[in-house]
């Protein structure tokens, strides 16, 4: 299988403006040296807390931003800082709120049918027609073309615009917290919708999330990233049963787990993301990490791949620190 | 403890709105109790009620809802019998909020010191050099590292897990009895979210709070609290401990959203079937119907589930359910 999509070391760094004027010009490194591949047809998660990058990323890739160096190829295209009309068209995204996202003063129809004319997709008598399709695709009654978007639930506006990205009738669809915003009782039938779809018109996907749960139901590989890197990377399975990294493990353990109180144990992981403005030497997680060695001080950890997986610390597939983690002691020690 | 009174009663509650055409009733005779040191979760969809009802309770509500209906009443101090209690009344009354968004409910124009300080003046009504003093305690109790220099900055230049501890010493101001908590993670990381439940937990242990925990989160609340109500549509539809509920619901609407959430621990996917999908959405104030109000949603539905209006039941000592087919919803 050749990838679809393929980022190669991808910096995207942004100077931002201190106090003292321009002189005290920092750079908020806020992607910083990205590689990652998405196969054809495959649903790739990107997990990490905010401020990791990964928005960033998605926005980098649809060319919405600038990076500051590394590429981004499609199909075996190098795609440039300014994009054709058919490379836009390709990648769409899928937008957290769809509140905002939508034109409030459109009807949905005249939302949809504004993409397919500005694409010419469809001669013009033709274009009603294939609007409805769309809301039938996304699971919307016909009647919707002429609601505007205060009309509806929110889970309803969700499937607008998934519909919307749908238009133009995209290869690669980027989510960014597509479920985010819809409630609970409704986030099942959008990542439903998501996942029929993906097998229905062959779309590859890139999901990005902060939800572990919601991330297992829908993707076949997961890459979690912080401050502005991939530390691992994994089949989505393998990810969540046999993670490599600290940070993923400290993830994993502190998603809330149904019928599971919380004990009197400190938190899985103490203090907070340093700030991506200084991330000094070595590993960029040791100052959280609970299994923080010698090397991890000076040595910025290079990616270890294994069977298909990776993942960016000294300690992978080391068996005895791995067991080590296991004790309460040894998680908790030397951070805060 | 040396009796069983409650910490918090709500009898009946109903919060209304005015609306151009019609008065809706968001929260439509909602029922409860906390004890001393208990955590009692509410969860819900938005629309559900669940926040209006904590704002009622701190007496915060929006401009265009009032309590229409219902009591509150309070203990007077852990183990005594509640008095009758008004949210509305003056600050200095033993029940406290901590809000979802700890950037627009702190004031950006007051140092953080200042802004612990000023909650101990105002609910206490103590003088303001000795309220500092407490303030740096009380910074310290919620995990504030380096108080004495903390409370000098601005709340923009704190995290957003800073700024929420901030929030939660403000609301310790008083020395509450009751601390409400809306969404008070919902807007913050999973690492972070855990450091904030572990220590609203241990406040909890520690001084014997009683907590009402509001979150549209199943797997938070169970974590966090002792005994869950669940709101659907303005009204409390099941309520029972959270070992429980979660694991053995007795209401349609439970069982439905227990099986449509993805975990982190099931490799449930997407589109196969496992993710069970509840049709529709939750209904509008303004088009709750008679009867019970998940029914149009609910796959169980038979005429009698509309036949006349659902009350909360009693099904064991300790749990109540407003499905009238209790009895057939089990996780299977």
């Amino acid at each position: 299988m050749t990838a679809q999509l393929r980022v190669d070391d991808l910096h995207v760094h942004f100077a931002v403006r201190g106090r003292g004027g321009r002189r005290h010009q920092r750079t908020l490194r806020a992607v910083d040296g990205v590689s990652i591949e998405v196969e054809h047809g495959a649903v790739t998660g990107i997990v990490g807390e905010s401020g990791c990058g990964k928005s960033t990323l998605a926005r980098t890739i649809i060319g919405l931003t600038e990076a500051t160096s590394g590429e981004v190829w499609f199909d075996g295209e190098l795609l440039p800082l300014v994009r054709t009309t058919l490379q836009r068209r390709r990648i769409q995204m899928v937008f957290q709120d769809p509140g905002s996202s939508l034109n409030p003063r459109k009807t949905v129809g005249s939302t949809l049918a504004e993409l397919i004319r500005a694409h010419q997709l469809r001669p013009d008598g033709l274009v009603r027609g294939r609007c409805a399709e769309l809301l039938d695709l996304v699971g919307l009654p016909t009647r919707h073309l002429d609601s505007l978007p205060r009309e509806m639930s929110g889970g309803q506006r969700q499937r607008v615009v998934i519909a919307r990205a749908l238009a133009v009738e995209p290869d690669l669809l980027i989510a960014d917290e597509a479920v985010a915003a819809v409630d609970v009782s409704v986030q099942a039938a959008i990542l439903n919708l998501l996942a029929e779809l993906r097998q229905s018109l062959d779309l590859t996907m890139l999901f990005i999330s902060h939800d572990l749960g919601v991330v297992r139901s829908i993707c076949d590989r997961v890459a979690v990233m912080y401050l502005g890197r991939v530390v691992e990377e994994a089949p989505t399975e393998q990810l969540f049963t046999d993670p490599q990294h600290p940070y993923t493990r400290a993830l994993l353990a502190a998603a809330p787990r149904l019928g599971v109180p919380l004990g009197t144990d400190p938190p899985a992981l103490l203090g907070e993301p340093p700030s991506p403005f200084d991330v000094g030497v070595g590993c960029r997680f040791r100052p959280r990490c609970a299994i923080a060695g010698e090397p991890c001080r000076t040595i910025d950890p290079a990616e270890v791949h294994r069977a298909g997986r990776r993942a960016a610390c000294h300690y992978a597939w080391t068996g005895d620190d791995r067991d080590a983690v296991g004790s309460p002691v040894a998680v908790h020690a030397g951070t805060d | 403890m040396t009796s069983d009174w409650p910490m918090l009663v709500v009898d009946g509650l109903r919060v209304a709105i005015a609306r151009a055409d019609r008065t809706v009733y968001p929260v439509d005779g909602v029922s409860f109790s906390v004890a001393p040191g208990e955590c009692l979760g509410i969860v819900g969809e938005s629309g559900s009620g669940k926040s209006l009802t904590l704002k009622a309770l701190a007496g915060v509500l929006p401009r265009v809802a009032s309590m229409a209906d219902g009591s509150v009443r309070l203990a007077p101090a852990a183990g005594d019998e509640p008095a009758p209690f008004d949210p509305t009344a003056a600050h200095s009354n033993g029940v406290t909020m901590v809000f979802q968004e700890p950037m627009t409910a702190l004031n950006p124009t007051m140092r953080i010191g200042d802004l612990v300080a000023e909650s101990i003046v105002v609910q206490r009504g103590v003088r303001r050099a000795e309220a500092r003093r407490n303030a740096l305690e009380l910074m310290r109790e919620v995990g504030i590292p380096d108080p004495e220099s903390r409370a000098q900055a601005w709340p923009h230049e704190l995290s957003g897990g800073l700024r929420q501890r901030v929030m939660i010493a403000m609301a310790l101001g008083g020395g509450p009895r009751v601390l409400l908590c809306d969404e008070p993670t919902t807007a913050l990381d999973v690492t972070i979210q855990d450091q904030i439940l572990r220590l609203i937990d241990r406040l909890r242990r520690e001084r014997g709070l009683s907590v009402v925990f509001v979150t549209h989160d199943l797997a938070v609340i169970g974590q966090i609290a002792q005994r869950v109500a669940v709101m659907y549509a303005g009204q409390i539809i099941e309520e029972g401990p959270v070992a429980e509920v979660l694991t053995d619901p007795r209401h349609a609407y439970t069982q439905n959203l227990l099986r449509s959430i993805p975990t982190v621990d099931h490799a449930s996917r997407a589109g196969d079937g496992h993710l069970v999908a509840i049709g529709g959405a939750p209904p509008d104030p303004g088009s709750f119907g008679f009867g019970c109000r998940f029914s149009p949603r609910c796959s169980m539905t038979i005429d009698a589930c509309n036949a006349e209006e659902r009350r909360l039941v009693q099904i064991t000592s300790w749990r109540t359910t407003a499905c009238l087919r209790h009895a057939e919803v089990s996780r299977t």
